[in-house]
């Protein structure tokens, strides 16, 4: 975005001095017109800012470890203070003209929502296992209720968030949220209705792929939904359409990834031929093709976010402030590496120091940029008169945090 | 508390809740102890115990919540006020701002996790399925031994006499596990269109037995065709040792405490590392449930009166037909213990000395 701006002051200077010379050149002259005093547009100003993070690494360990002894003696129920101690951390160590950020999510709130997704998640598991009527219930109260409770996570993380006072929010129409949800939701059971109901192998592997190619579409959509209905302050963001840019983009991923995807087969069919028919059966195959996994993952992953977060925030606007993505793929992927291969060799101990550099790359590499004073472009009349969470009845009922 | 002279004049920054202006503000605390803000062409008065604080970091600027709906920040210039201000998990901050406690803290954790990951799970899991009324064990195992025999098997080519002769052997025997229902169910492997072509495959799947939790005994023919009546019954009380041990559901707990635990360990990392590491301790608990159920079959033999070395001379039967079907694999990522560990295990039992690997 900054750099389409810098095109476009090129342009405007081109263009200023062929109006100067027509003005006051020798052209002008040539062409018999009367002089006349220079006019010079002046040109128009921009004004860039970036987040800055300034929490360390050490300071977030000594949150982290506490959290996680109190977490494993709780047998979990204390994961739901740890989130809040650690969210709050991340908000108010970031920092936007000279205002740190702040999270307001109430542990037992957070708590009730990790009971549900333990619940729908245990249900969805062990449904079929223990009748075939509950295990279809189950799959129809996902696809009635997911969108919901996802439009509710969703409003829970940004509500609870705020700069300067000011809240942030999500308020999609409910029909939009279905519209976009419903399909996701649909494609990610196809592989359990189509197992439940018995069918062959070729049946799950068409499930699984019709799954697996529709899920960059519904993905763009969701994140067309994040964006297009995230408010701050009374004023709602803009998501210009970028269908497109995704397209190209996941087709780039969907690319590497059955490149990928063959590599792993190939490799498997080998050591298939060296341990013996045998070997298909053990569960030791599968842990082979989840160690590729993890390692296609890491390597597709960095190129993938760093994209996406280019378009995405190229694509956003707020009120006069538009926005920039400056993540470059080969920092990002060498960032995980090395922060992802300290972690493996510390056994997880490294994880918050982790966690903490790649934060600041991703949270320092997003810019804000208007063509006024950016001090002035924050500072939005407000219509909402309520600066405290929400008297939404609907959001409070389903006001659960169900992300993790 | 003190003389007025102790609560000094501080500026902050003060957001009123309703726009993003910045506005900076005098802030003390006055002889009434009420806190009050001067700036903005206002000033503003609250009672200390209406302010909310959260958990103060070491450095600051640090937020207070102001209850009609604006907020403070302040600074570590503050100091002397907020001393005044309590913040949430005070009791968290000295082990969180100190070197030395924080190792403490570290040093806590790691042998809680090791602990969990060698006993804790275990003991959980055990506990779990104590609570659980076998009638779960037996739903859960119908469907699933309904599921099997329709898609996978069929009916045993062995002759009538020797499955008369098995099942008459069965039932008196299997007494010994008293309050658990089990049955005998005889059977071959199916041949599915897509196995046509691997015979060594099928022949493989023929050569097995299993039990499923609603104590649903399968014996398939590549089995009972390669081993004696005796060393049949050795097979029988093996599986048996696993419907009476419920080691099915033991799994299933245990899957569950060890994915709970990879996942708070590995947190909000990659779910691929969580599964990985989970499945891998799965594994282990697997081998050791096998073991368990060998030592079931081992008193299973003495109580029917067999020779003692009927368990050790079925392995020997089972390694060597598998011996052309391919190659072994690290224990550590099977599910049963190695053939090899087992036939040992008998032979040191049975005071027989160890032979010689070849």
């Amino acid at each position: 975005m900054v750099a389409a701006t810098f095109t476009h002051l090129h342009l405007a200077e081109q263009l200023d001095a062929l109006h100067a010379e027509l003005e006051d050149g020798p052209l002008r002259q040539e062409l018999g017109l009367p002089q006349r005093a220079a006019m010079v547009e002046p040109k128009a100003p921009v004004f860039e800012t970036r987040l800055r993070f300034v929490g360390t690494g050490c300071e977030y360990y000594g949150v982290w470890v506490m959290n996680l002894l109190l977490s494993v003696l709780s047998l979990g129920v204390f994961s739901a203070w740890a989130k809040q101690r650690k969210a709050r951390w991340f908000a108010q160590h970031t920092e936007l003209l000279g205002d740190r950020f702040d999270y307001h999510g109430e542990p037992l709130r957070i708590l009730a929502g990790r009971v549900v997704a333990v619940v729908l998640l245990a249900l969805y598991s062990y449904g079929f296992l223990i009748s075939a009527a509950l295990g279809w219930s189950v799959l129809v109260a996902f696809i009635v209720l997911g969108p919901m409770l996802f439009a509710s996570a969703q409003r829970f993380r940004l509500a609870n968030s705020s700069w300067r006072g000011l809240r942030f929010d999500f308020r999609p129409p409910t029909q939009r949220v279905y519209a976009v949800c419903v399909p996701v939701v649909a494609l990610w059971l196809l592989g359990t209705a189509l197992a439940a109901l018995g069918a062959s192998q070729e049946w799950l592997i068409a499930g699984v792929a019709v799954s697996v190619l529709g899920f960059p579409l519904a993905h763009a959509r969701l994140k067309q939904l994040q964006h297009e209905h995230a408010w701050f302050g009374g004023q709602s963001f803009r998501f210009t359409a970028a269908a497109a840019d995704f397209y190209g983009l996941y087709a780039t991923a969907a690319v590497l990834l059955i490149l990928a995807a063959v590599a792993i087969v190939l490799s498997m069919h080998f050591v298939l031929r060296t341990f013996g028919a045998a070997a298909a059966e053990q569960p030791w195959s599968i842990a082979f093709a989840l160690l590729s996994t993890v390692v296609v993952w890491a390597v597709v992953w960095p190129y993938f976010a760093a994209r996406m977060q280019q378009i995405v925030w190229a694509h956003t606007q707020w009120g006069d402030m538009r926005f920039a993505g400056h993540m470059s793929s080969a920092e990002l992927w060498k960032l995980t590496l090395g922060q992802m291969t300290l972690v493996l060799l510390t056994a997880g101990l490294y994880w918050p120091f982790a966690a903490v550099a790649i934060a600041r790359y991703r949270i320092e590499s997003i810019s804000m940029v208007a063509d006024r004073p950016l001090a002035e472009v924050a500072v939005q009349p407000s219509t909402l008169a309520s600066p405290h969470g929400s008297g939404d009845a609907s959001a409070d009922f389903f006001g659960l945090d169900l992300g993790w | 508390m003190g003389a007025i002279s102790d609560n000094p004049t501080v500026y902050g920054v003060w957001f009123d809740g309703r726009s993003a202006e910045r506005h900076s503000v005098q802030v003390h605390i006055g002889s009434d102890g009420q806190l009050k803000l001067r700036g903005a062409g206002s000033e503003r008065t609250y009672g200390l115990s209406v302010l909310r604080s959260g958990e103060r970091w070491r450095k600051g600027p640090w937020p207070v919540s102001l209850p009609d709906g604006g907020t403070l920040w302040l600074d570590e210039t503050a100091a002397p006020l907020l001393v005044q201000l309590p913040s949430a998990y005070q009791s968290l901050q000295v082990w969180r701002d100190n070197a030395w406690r924080v190792m403490l803290v570290t040093l806590a954790l790691v042998t809680l996790l090791l602990w969990l990951d060698r006993h804790g799970v275990g003991w959980l899991a055990q506990g779990a399925v104590q609570l659980l009324p076998r009638s779960v064990d037996e739903h859960l195992g119908n469907a699933l031994s309904a599921k099997i025999d329709k898609e996978e098997l069929t009916v045993s080519s062995l002759s009538d006499l020797r499955q008369a002769v098995l099942h008459d052997r069965f039932k008196p025997a299997v007494r010994f596990a008293s309050g658990v229902k089990v049955r005998l169910l005889l059977r071959s492997y199916s041949l599915a269109e897509n196995d046509a072509a691997e015979e060594s495959l099928r022949n493989l799947r023929n050569f097995n037995a299993f039990a499923a939790p609603d104590g649903s005994i399968f014996l398939l023919d590549g089995l009972t065709n390669a081993l004696s009546d005796d060393e049949v019954m050795a097979v029988i009380g093996h599986e048996l040792g696993h419907v009476v041990h419920r080691h099915s559901m033991q799994t299933i707990a245990r899957s569950i405490g060890f994915l709970a635990l990879a996942g708070l360990v590995w947190g909000d990392g990659s779910t691929a590392m969580t599964t990985l590491g989970s499945g891998l301790q799965t594994l282990r608990h697997s081998r050791d449930a096998e073991r368990e159920a060998d030592a079931y079959a081992r008193e299973f033999i003495a109580h029917l009166g067999l020779p003692p070395q009927t368990l050790m001379s079925t392995w020997v039967k089972v390694s060597t037909a598998l011996a052309p079907m391919g190659g072994t694999l690290p224990s550590w990522l099977s599910t049963h213990p190695g053939l090899d560990e087992r036939i040992e295990t008998e032979r040191r039992l049975l005071n027989l000395p160890p032979q010689v690997n070849r």
